[in-house]
């Protein structure tokens, strides 16, 4: 008797060896298949009197392209991880989808959200911010970037958004702000919430890497201001020697003072450099105005981080 | 501008535009990009064109896709080195992709550039307030790209037949081609698009289609052949997705190979692949003179191309073919959620609802199904369907 049993539980052992070796065959055949939609739940907060559905959809840059066709292009730009997709349900009718984008840091997930984001505000202190435009509440907490959609039947109301937005924001790390080196752009003349930040392919060129803008006016004449923030010293080193290179402008090397250089497609370009940072004008006519604008970006860069 | 200038912009049009028979010789001085490509000292460019249908605008093979590209230097100066047709829309960047391209076309002569832009398919309430809606969106595009008319005002993005055909739409487009404000109409398409080229064919209205086309496509043949229909109609044929997604799990595609690809098809009249740098700009500027693809390249294409993906179409073109019955698309469907949503519990339930076996193929001597997007059928059920087995405590 013993021994059948035993053989019965050798049998189930056997079974259990086998079937923890197909999962774990399964699993390495997935390749960092994880977390599973049934842990990706955990991402998305309960909300009283919804229902979430089990269906939570993960998509890669590999896959992001199948769901949000062409657009995904410009989140790959942006260093776009992962996107979960989940649905709440309230009797059956009335549905909001949610869509959380982790980008690889949050100037990335900024970079998208500024690319997306309306012209004018009013934006909301939800996350580092957000905006709502029923039935769309879209904001940006941390790395992700987070898109509700309460397109049900009936829709959503900003309420309802905002509820649902606030919940998601404590799920993922609670509140958080702007990058810090977009208050070193001056206010005077500035668009209202034009910064933004460019993943990669700075001005066009992939050898600056990322870089912030922001945009202002006087009368017609629109300009820029820009900031790259490097890894290190030697990262910017690096950067305006390429440049350098390229404009046949080898002063531009030289750490602190302003260059002013023609560069073959952006025209007249004044910059500096120093530490990890390079800045810089473009379309800025007047020289007197350029250099006033730097000195108060520099100013604002040394304040960020004193030892620059 | 200040660009400099490869081709001087007057000179460009001129010369350009005398190319009826299909290329054009442009001299060319094009500026130094960047120090890994060397500048083409003043060579004889041979710019290959193609007569965009029943429009009769005569366009270069390559065009700009503006949708990623916040630069306006980069703009002009894909404009001043060869490219005419800058394809954009209402919705990109939430307007400020028009605002920008209205920035880089000021002061220049009209005839010297070709812009579409495009307008979501939008449903409001009733008929008469989506075409009103539409309307506004395609005129507050023409304020902020500065222009009174565009070549191409497109349906944006529609992926079945009542869209396309859909009768509001359809009104709102010959309402703004009958103003003047457009010269054609288009529609365009990401998913289902032999679908919706076939819609396009049969309305009578449009006159160019945008369809996503690239080699990743090359499986069943069912688009192309689509293509073909629509140029044999007279559409003009604008391909976009060209990259098939830049890449293919994780293989990079080499993006000039890709865009000779579609271009090998000569029902295809342009293509508006989007660069955001000017050594993109240089690669694709290469392409509207050699078509040719080299072994290297092909051999690029071939790999790239035997990853044919992780989505199913729905299309259940495979639905009946399989001499088990095996409920295929919804094992597809399984197989998507394991690799593509990486949601693997969705995918055992669903495997667990159906009814096969864990060795569902045995004793099939070889799969007949023919899947439209070439997926290897078999392959893919023998390896999703060991999920049934594996402890729902594993996945949990």
């Amino acid at each position: 008797m013993m021994l059948h049993f035993k053989g019965i539980a050798n049998a189930r052992v056997h079974r259990l060896a086998f079937l923890w070796a197909t999962g774990v065959f399964f699993w390495a055949g997935c390749a960092s298949l994880t977390p599973s939609g049934r842990d990706q739940a955990a991402l998305f907060p309960r909300m009283e009197g919804w229902k979430l559905l089990d269906d939570v959809r993960t998509y890669t840059p590999e896959t992001l392209y199948e769901y949000i066709n062409g657009a995904a292009v410009g989140y790959l730009a942006y260093d776009f991880q992962e996107l979960h997709v989940a649905e709440y349900r309230r009797k059956k009718q009335a549905s909001v989808l949610v869509e959380i984008y982790r980008h690889l840091t949050p100037a990335h997930a900024f970079g998208i959200y500024s690319q997306e984001r309306p012209r004018e505000g009013p934006f909301l202190d939800i996350g580092a911010q957000g905006y709502c435009e029923v039935p769309l509440l879209n904001f940006i907490v941390g790395e992700h970037y987070v898109k509700i959609n309460g397109a049900g039947d009936p829709p959503a109301s900003e309420t309802l958004l905002e509820t649902f937005s606030h919940a998601l924001v404590a799920a993922l790390g609670g509140k958080t702000g702007l990058p810090p080196v977009l208050a070193c752009f001056p206010e005077e003349l500035r668009l209202p919430d034009s910064e933004m930040f460019v993943a990669r392919n700075f001005l066009g060129y992939g050898f600056l890497h990322s870089g912030y803008t922001a945009e202002y006016r006087i009368d017609d004449q629109y300009f820029k201001l820009f900031i790259i923030e490097g890894t290190d010293r030697q990262d910017c080193q690096q950067m305006v020697e390429s440049y350098a290179e390229l404009t046949q402008y080898p002063e531009v090397v030289e750490e602190g003072p302003l260059h002013t250089f023609t560069d073959p497609y952006h025209g007249e370009v004044t910059l500096a450099w120093k530490g990890n940072y390079i800045w810089g004008a473009l379309d800025l006519a007047d020289s007197q105005e350029r250099s006033r604008y730097l000195s108060s970006i520099e100013t604002g860069l040394s304040k960020l981080q004193p030892d620059m | 501008m200040k660009a400099a200038k490869a081709v001087g912009r007057k000179d460009f049009i001129k010369k350009s535009f005398a190319g009826a028979a299909g290329i054009a010789f442009v001299g060319s001085a094009r500026a130094s990009l960047h120090n890994t490509e060397p500048p083409l000292q003043q060579s004889e460019r041979k710019i290959i064109y193609r007569t965009l249908g029943k429009t009769g605008l005569k366009l270069p093979i390559v065009s700009m896709g503006v949708m990623n590209s916040d630069n306006p230097a980069l703009i002009a100066a894909a404009l001043d080195n060869g490219i005419v047709h800058l394809d954009t829309a209402h919705g990109y960047m939430r307007g400020r992709n028009e605002e920008i391209i209205g920035r880089v076309l000021k002061g220049r002569p009209r005839d010297s550039f070709v812009i579409a832009t495009k307008i979501a398919d939008d449903k409001m309430e009733s008929a008469k307030e989506t075409e009103k809606v539409f309307l506004d969106r395609f005129n507050l595009s023409l304020k902020r790209l500065g222009l009174d008319y565009v070549e191409i005002l497109y349906l944006h993005s529609t992926s079945n037949r009542a869209d396309t055909l859909h009768e509001p739409f359809l009104n709102a487009l010959q309402a703004a081609r009958k103003s003047g404000k457009t010269r054609f109409v288009g529609v365009s398409t990401h998913s289902r698009q032999p679908e919706v080229i076939q819609a396009a064919i049969d309305s009578k209205i449009y006159d160019v289609v945008l369809t996503g086309y690239n080699f990743t496509d090359s499986g069943s043949g069912v688009l192309r052949e689509a293509i073909a229909k629509a140029a044999k109609a007279g559409l003009g044929i604008v391909a976009m997705k060209t990259l098939g997604g830049g890449t293919r799990r994780g293989v990079t595609v080499n993006p000039k190979a890709a865009l000779k690809w579609v271009l090998q098809d000569t029902n295809v009249h342009t293509t508006i692949p989007g660069f955001t740098t000017f050594d993109q700009l240089h690669t694709d500027l290469s392409v509207m003179e050699d078509l040719a693809l080299t072994r290297e390249e092909q051999e690029d294409l071939k790999l790239q191309g035997s990853v044919p993906g992780l989505y199913c179409l729905g299309c259940e073109t495979c639905t009946g073919q399989c001499p088990k019955n095996l409920p295929i698309p919804d094992m597809m469907r399984a197989y998507m959620y394991t690799y593509g949503h990486r949601n693997l519990g969705a995918a055992q339930d669903l495997l667990l609802s159906l009814d096969v076996s864990s060795d569902p193929c045995r004793g099939c001597p070889g799969c007949t199904v023919s899947c439209a997007k070439g997926f290897d059928v078999a392959e893919r059920i023998s390896d999703v369907v060991r999920l049934r087995d594996v402890p729902s405590s594993f996945i949990a």
